[in-house]
């Protein structure tokens, strides 16, 4: 398989483009699909006759990656404008926006937060930064992960379990030390 | 932590996590790891456990996105194997019901294939009563269906204000009955009836969602749907429409369908689900072992048509959806339901006579075989084709006679259905025999008059019967 970074630009300049033409009229809260995004961008050069990429798996590893970028600059750019504020406005992404998911889940994922503890996981493992990256901002299926980093459905999962168990309490707004579980709390 | 450190929590976690909640902690405690990773472990085990859909993945596409010549607008509804979404087919400038297959299967190859075939089944339909199938679009590698867009409320709707008057009832089911009559005459089974996935639009006609696509939904979802029904908060409170057969895994066919049909008409005319109102564990349960619960407001006729319908055992459903419709057209509906059905049909007065009469009938076209035989000789070169004839009449009239003789005595749920499906031969072999007697009479009549007069006598006798005093009893007994 390609490198993906080499084939970067066409998908990086669509995803970016399709991202733009979403948030033209940004509202306070706005939400971004990522993996809709990825989606659509797809449905798009997919259509064309010469992609450089050898197929969807191929082509969603590219798109994770620039998705990835596309978010984080954006939040960066919005966090540098709003520098003094004491609410600086960050983009969410929220996955769960049109999903079936009981209100107890969480409003969304701070892009910039995500980003960083994604460098902090890569630096304990790379390979189960790189799952997350795959899984979430390219939307990949579990067998797609496998494929594309040539390992086992199992170890995906594996990894991908422990990333995420890890991600949640590494974003938590505030847990300081491990709390025993106590039964009926929420 | 280093990457070493972060190794040894990571095979403990795994550890841990084969290991049933409850005996986690102990687990982890009992390792020989050092008490810094049994520490890590454990918080990251308490984040695991409170998982609510942190960082899954859901691609939908948003308002405004382009697929194809197609943009989205909103969603319109999504289940485990589907996602409607409301679009603007920009070519033609109107609105449209564009399905496709759920983020998790984008990318499955069976199930695209069986999207594409049943879109192609679903097309073929073509009922007034059926949403029209415009197109099956392959947009990038991926087929979307793209229908007819219906403004209205569904059937869930409409029962959020009550039941509906037995005339209306009657009428929507009657409208149902005949589009699934259509579709399964094409093999085309829906799968998935209810409520939901019936809308009635502006003119007051009810039309079918989701043909053909609910059967590729249905067969993937078998009982992992019925799983998702209990999770708390995804589709909880809704009702199953399954039929026994598909909650527990077996082959479907037409009549999967009649018993969605079935908990379809209870409803419409009593508001309620007819397997209860209770917990869904307990509802599944009384789908799959008893029968609806009695409902004094239900007509017989109609309780007769829903209770046959909702047959546990397919085979004892009706034989053909067609059946079913004809039970319907033919069912006067007033009387409401006993409360022991089983035991229900023309229990009346006139019942026993219109009963009488199918075997008195019967046994007098078998009397008249031997004088048929005996004057065969004196009709000319034809006799024995005239006989042929007449015993070929008495056999399919009285036979099928004794048959509804038969029917009513022990299995009265069906005589309406058997009752529309023999009328036209019973109707044939009538005419037949009268028209044969009385012709065989006035032939024989110059040389025999005693049997000519028998003959004639017993011609007209049967036209008689069966064009003016059956009728009667007919409507006594079935009013």
């Amino acid at each position: 398989m390609a490198d993906p970074a080499s084939l970067m630009p066409q998908v990086y300049d669509e995803l970016r483009r399709l991202a733009a033409s979403y948030l033209r009229h940004e509202r306070p809260g706005q939400t971004l699909q990522a993996t809709a995004l990825v989606h659509e961008a797809f449905l798009r050069l997919n259509a064309e006759k010469n992609h450089p990429w050898k197929n969807r798996t191929h082509f969603l590893a590219i798109a994770a990656l620039s998705m990835r970028q596309i978010l984080v600059q954006r939040a960066r750019a919005r966090h540098a404008e709003k520098r003094g504020g004491q609410d600086a406005q960050r983009i969410t992404l929220d996955e769960s926006a049109l999903a079936d998911v009981p209100a107890t889940q969480p409003a969304g994922v701070d892009v910039l937060a995500l980003n960083d503890a994604l460098e902090k996981l890569a630096a304990l493992d790379e390979q189960q930064a790189k799952i997350v990256e795959l899984r979430y901002f390219g939307g990949l299926t579990v067998e797609e992960v496998a494929e594309t980093l040539d390992i086992s459905p199992a170890t995906v999962k594996r990894h991908w379990t422990l990333a995420k168990a890890w991600l949640k309490r590494e974003l938590a707004p505030h847990t300081p030390s491990p709390k025993p579980q106590v039964p009926g709390q929420p | 932590m280093s990457s070493e450190r972060w190794q040894q929590v990571g095979a403990l976690f795994d550890r841990a996590l084969a290991e049933a909640p409850a005996g986690r902690t102990a687990l982890v405690r009992a390792s020989s790891e050092p008490v810094e990773v049994q520490d890590e472990v454990i918080a990251l085990l308490a984040a695991h456990e409170t998982g609510d859909g942190f960082l899954e993945p859901a691609a939908l596409l948003d308002a405004g996105a382009m697929v194809g010549a197609y943009r989205i607008d909103r969603i319109l509804g999504r289940g485990g194997m589907g996602v409607v979404y409301l679009a603007e087919d920009t070519r033609l400038h109107r609105q449209v019901a564009l399905k496709a297959l759920p983020p998790h299967l984008f990318r499955d190859d069976r199930m695209r294939s069986r999207l594409r075939r049943e879109a192609r089944a679903a097309a073929a339909l073509s009922h007034p009563a059926i949403a029209t199938v415009y197109a099956l679009e392959e947009i990038g590698d991926q087929p979307f269906i793209a229908s007819e867009y219906l403004e209205g409320r569904t059937l869930r709707e409409e029962l959020a204000a009550g039941p509906l008057a037995v005339d209306r009832a009657v009428t929507t089911a009657r409208e149902i009955a005949q589009a699934l009559a259509a579709a399964h005459d094409r093999g085309i089974v829906h799968r998935d009836l209810k409520p939901e996935n019936i809308v009635r639009t502006q003119s007051g006609s009810v039309k079918i969602l989701d043909f053909g696509l609910a059967q590729f939904d249905a067969a993937a979802q078998d009982l992992a749907s019925v799983t998702r029904l209990t999770d708390p908060g995804v589709m909880a409170g809704t009702p199953p429409y399954m039929a026994p057969e598909q909650l527990l895994g077996q082959p479907t066919s037409a009549r999967t369908d009649q018993f969605a049909f079935g908990v379809l008409l209870y409803e419409l005319l009593t508001g309620r689900h007819p397997f209860g109102t209770g917990t869904l564990p307990t509802t599944i349960a009384r789908v799959l072992t008893a029968p609806p619960e009695p409902d004094a407001s239900i007509p017989a006729g109609l309780w007769n048509v829903l209770e046959r319908a909702t047959q546990k055992n397919p085979d004892d459903r009706f034989v053909s959806t067609a059946d079913l419709v004809a039970a319907l057209s033919t069912n006067h509906f007033g009387t409401p339901a006993p409360q022991h059905p089983s035991t229900s049909a023309p229990a009346s007065a006139a019942g026993n006579w219109w009963e009488h009469h199918q075997l008195i009938a019967a046994i007098a076209y078998w009397s008249m075989a031997w004088p048929a035989w005996e004057v065969h000789q004196w009709t000319g070169r034809y006799g024995v084709l005239i006989f042929l004839a007449t015993i070929t009449a008495i056999v399919v009239s009285a036979n099928l006679r004794l048959h509804l003789w038969f029917t009513v005595r022990t299995y009265p749920l069906e005589l309406p259905a058997e009752r529309a499906r023999v009328a036209r031969g019973i109707r044939a072999a009538d005419w037949g025999f009268a028209l044969l007697m009385t012709a065989t009479g006035l032939v024989i009549a110059e040389a025999h008059a005693a049997w000519g007069a028998l003959f004639v006598a017993f011609g007209l006798g049967a036209a008689l019967a069966f064009l003016f005093i059956e009728p009667a009893t007919a409507r006594a007994a079935f009013r």
